[in-house]
């Protein structure tokens, strides 16, 4: 493998760091892996998980197919292989990912490594729940097989280990069936926070997919205005004979593109007032329930590709914490109240609820509450003393940061906020004694420290 | 549909041409030296477009089996309609201690090549086949550079080669291509500092086979590499020789 020397940040372009990064053609190269390294797919988490200035392997060439069981729905990759490349096969097939998150540029082993989850988590847990096994490449380079019976230990500090126990190379999934390649989408307005989070559960039991878009411009202190979205797959038996026919169809999409330049103050507080006043009212208007491919319904941001770079040179941060059910309302108040006044600007906050509180891992970001995703972009100083405070009220109800949206999380809130954390290192080390795979991340958190 | 034989196929380039065959529907198959790594495109393909996809041992420098390796695929396909020779080696020895080594360039590049393909015309001259060979060669062969002469020699041999075949062959219908890529995103060009564009394998492997569809016999992958190249075969070498005291010099391994 060839190393280079690039400038890398992951998609919320901060960090970044001059990292020595490799891309192998063929699959046996990745067992010329260094000591240390970490392996990156797309890089599209919002943290520093996939970098690391001694050694990046990046995996987009080993992006095959390696068996596909139309009758039964299972699936095996190359971990490489983003989930755009994989619906065009699978959906015409009939089937689709259980768990899906919000970009389909994303890769498999990302999606493992993080142990993803979408808006559908209270009826499928996280995308861990699916994997029947992958390949591992340890550090002793050799390549084992891991699953719930090969090498169970493994297996479960990998889903949601972010990388850190050896190299995911290849992943087994066990698709979902779906009938038609449409959902059925309806969305409603809410205009307070209690409403907003208790309409969210029931939609999250009632329908398949369930998610809150907040207004960013709300007056958090009176009101909490958004609107909710629910979907599920349609029937075949809900289509008019014409759509039947070509019911499994798939169309990729034709993203528009942003060119890379970088003006850093292109989004004020203006223009996202504007902007959420118009996506407010446009959204509102969808009364009855209406049709959407898939595409449109699970990947609304990709439409737009190189969005991130709107957000200015200095990157944006994304704020997700977990808060347990009880504790939610009043967190998320305090959460948003800080928000509005350090007028900090927050160009999207979404809420998803969460019914499904398996671990494997025990970093694995799941749980029954819900999860508040909060962007900011990085334009103030004071955005690092703001989201302290988010910690410290994160931490009082019992929630969690997701990793995979963490750049700046301390060793110390880290460790009180995933209390099995011990017993995940424990299996770490046993997999990976010389801490060979790390990352900035790793070693922001202490990892083994 | 077109059945059609890729040597060297575990480069990045033949994995794109590859692809844009089986998207049209080609039987394929793919030959060379990394077996696993060509099973894996093989079975990829295979699932994506639902074609049949043979995978073979290649060994361009093995002269002696080329034979009965072409009649393996033509007895495994049941024909053969194309070829696409990808295969290549590039490194940059300039000592006469590594004859060796420059022997191995020239061999990789043009011996074997002239090996295989002479064969692939045989066949199809005795079939009376309009069949197609596309050769990948370089930019590196239109003019001799101090960085890399012997590759850039090899690949020269290559397109007279083709282009020799080009005449024979054109009374029987037989399309001869020769493909000149520029820098492409491979790991041949992976890493170095002088390359300042490199393109995507996947796009140049789609605009290698639609060049069948297309008139020209001789394709510049960027299209627009024709340019730079035409001013370069230009110079008049009084001119040409003192080019390397004025461009910047490469911190690795060059074309």
């Amino acid at each position: 493998m060839i190393f280079k020397p690039q400038l890398l940040s992951n998609f919320n372009r901060y960090p970044n760091a001059t990292c020595e990064i490799a891309r192998p053609q063929q699959y046996n190269e990745l067992f010329e892996f260094t000591s240390p390294c970490i392996v990156r797919g797309q890089g599209l988490s919002y943290s520093d998980a996939a970098l690391l200035p001694e050694a990046v392997i990046e995996t987009s060439r080993l992006n095959r197919f390696l068996a596909f069981d139309k009758k039964t729905g299972r699936l095996k990759v190359e971990a490489g292989i983003r989930i755009c490349d994989i619906l065009p096969i699978i959906i015409p097939a009939g089937w689709f990912l259980p768990v899906t998150p919000g970009t389909e540029y994303a890769s498999m082993g990302g999606c493992v490594a993080c142990n993803v989850h979408g808006k559908n988590q209270a009826k499928q847990g996280n995308f861990g729940e699916h994997v029947i096994s992958f390949t591992l490449i340890t550090a002793d380079q050799k390549s084992i097989t891991c699953s719930i019976d090969e090498n169970p230990i493994v297996f479960k500090a990998t889903l949601g280990g972010m990388g850190l126990t050896g190299i995911i190379a290849e992943v087994e999934l066990q698709l979902m069936p779906i009938e038609s390649s449409y959902m059925n989408v309806q969305t409603q307005v809410v205009n307070n926070l209690a409403i907003l989070l208790s309409r969210l559960s029931n939609l999250a039991h009632e329908e398949d997919y369930a998610v809150a878009w907040v207004n960013p411009s709300s007056d958090f202190k009176q009101h909490c205005s958004g609107i909710i979205s629910a979907a599920h797959h349609v029937k075949m038996t809900e289509l008019a004979s014409q759509q039947q026919v070509s019911a499994l169809g798939y169309e990729a999409s034709e993203p528009w593109s942003i060119p890379k330049i970088t003006p850093s103050k292109i989004i004020n507080s203006y223009i996202l007032n504007y902007f959420n006043k118009w996506y407010e009212r446009h959204n509102a208007r969808k009364t009855a329930p209406y049709l959407q491919s898939i595409t449109e319904f699970f990947y609304p941001l990709d439409k737009l590709t190189n969005w991130n770079y709107l957000l200015g040179k200095q990157g944006f941060i994304q704020y997700q914490c977990y808060l347990p059910t009880p504790h939610a309302e009043i967190g998320t108040q305090q959460l948003l109240e800080i928000l509005q006044n350090t007028k900090l600007l927050s160009p999207l906050i979404t809420i998803k609820y969460f019914g499904n509180a398996t671990d494997p891992s025990g970093l694995t970001f799941s749980g029954t509450g819900y999860t508040i995703a909060i962007d900011i972009i990085i334009n103030n100083e004071i955005i690092w003393e703001a989201l302290q405070k988010f910690d410290e009220i994160v931490i009082s109800h019992h929630g969690k940061v997701y990793l995979a949206k963490d750049v700046r999380l301390s060793a110390e809130t880290f460790r009180a906020m995933y209390p099995a954390y011990p017993d995940w290192l424990t299996h770490k080390k046993s997999i990976d004694p010389n801490f060979n795979f790390t990352s900035s991340m790793a070693k922001r958190l202490k990892i083994g420290a | 549909m077109r059945k059609i034989l890729i040597l060297g196929a575990s480069s990045a380039i033949a994995r794109g041409i590859a692809l844009s065959f089986a998207q049209s529907g080609d039987e394929l198959f793919l030959a060379g030296r990394h077996i696993d790594d060509l099973t894996r495109t093989a079975n990829d393909l295979h699932i994506r477009f639902n074609i049949a996809c043979y995978v073979g041992y290649f060994d361009v420098l093995k002269y002696e089996t080329h034979s009965d390796f072409l009649k393996d695929v033509i007895d495994k396909m049941s024909g053969l309609d194309g070829i696409v020779a990808a295969f290549g080696y590039l490194t940059n020895p300039k000592s006469a201690a590594e004859f060796a080594e420059c022997k191995k360039i020239i061999d990789s590049n043009f011996t074997g090549a002239v090996s295989i393909i002479n064969l692939v015309v045989d066949y199809y001259l005795e079939q009376k086949k309009q069949g197609f060979i596309i050769g990948i060669s370089s930019v590196a062969g239109d003019r001799g550079r101090a960085e890399n002469y012997i590759y850039g020699a090899a690949k020269a041999a290559l397109s007279i080669y083709l282009q020799g075949l080009r005449q024979r062959l054109c009374a029987h219908n037989i399309r001869v291509i020769t493909i000149k890529p520029g820098y492409i995103d491979t790991p041949m060009v992976y890493g170095r500092a002088d390359v300042f564009f490199a393109a995507d394998p996947n796009k140049v492997g789609a605009a290698i086979a639609k060049s069948l569809n297309k008139p020209w016999d001789v394709v510049y992958v960027p299209w627009f590499w024709r340019i730079p190249m035409l001013i370069i075969k230009l110079i008049p070498e009084f001119l040409y020789k003192r080019l390397e005291k004025l461009l910047p010099k490469a911190k690795k391994d060059s074309f």
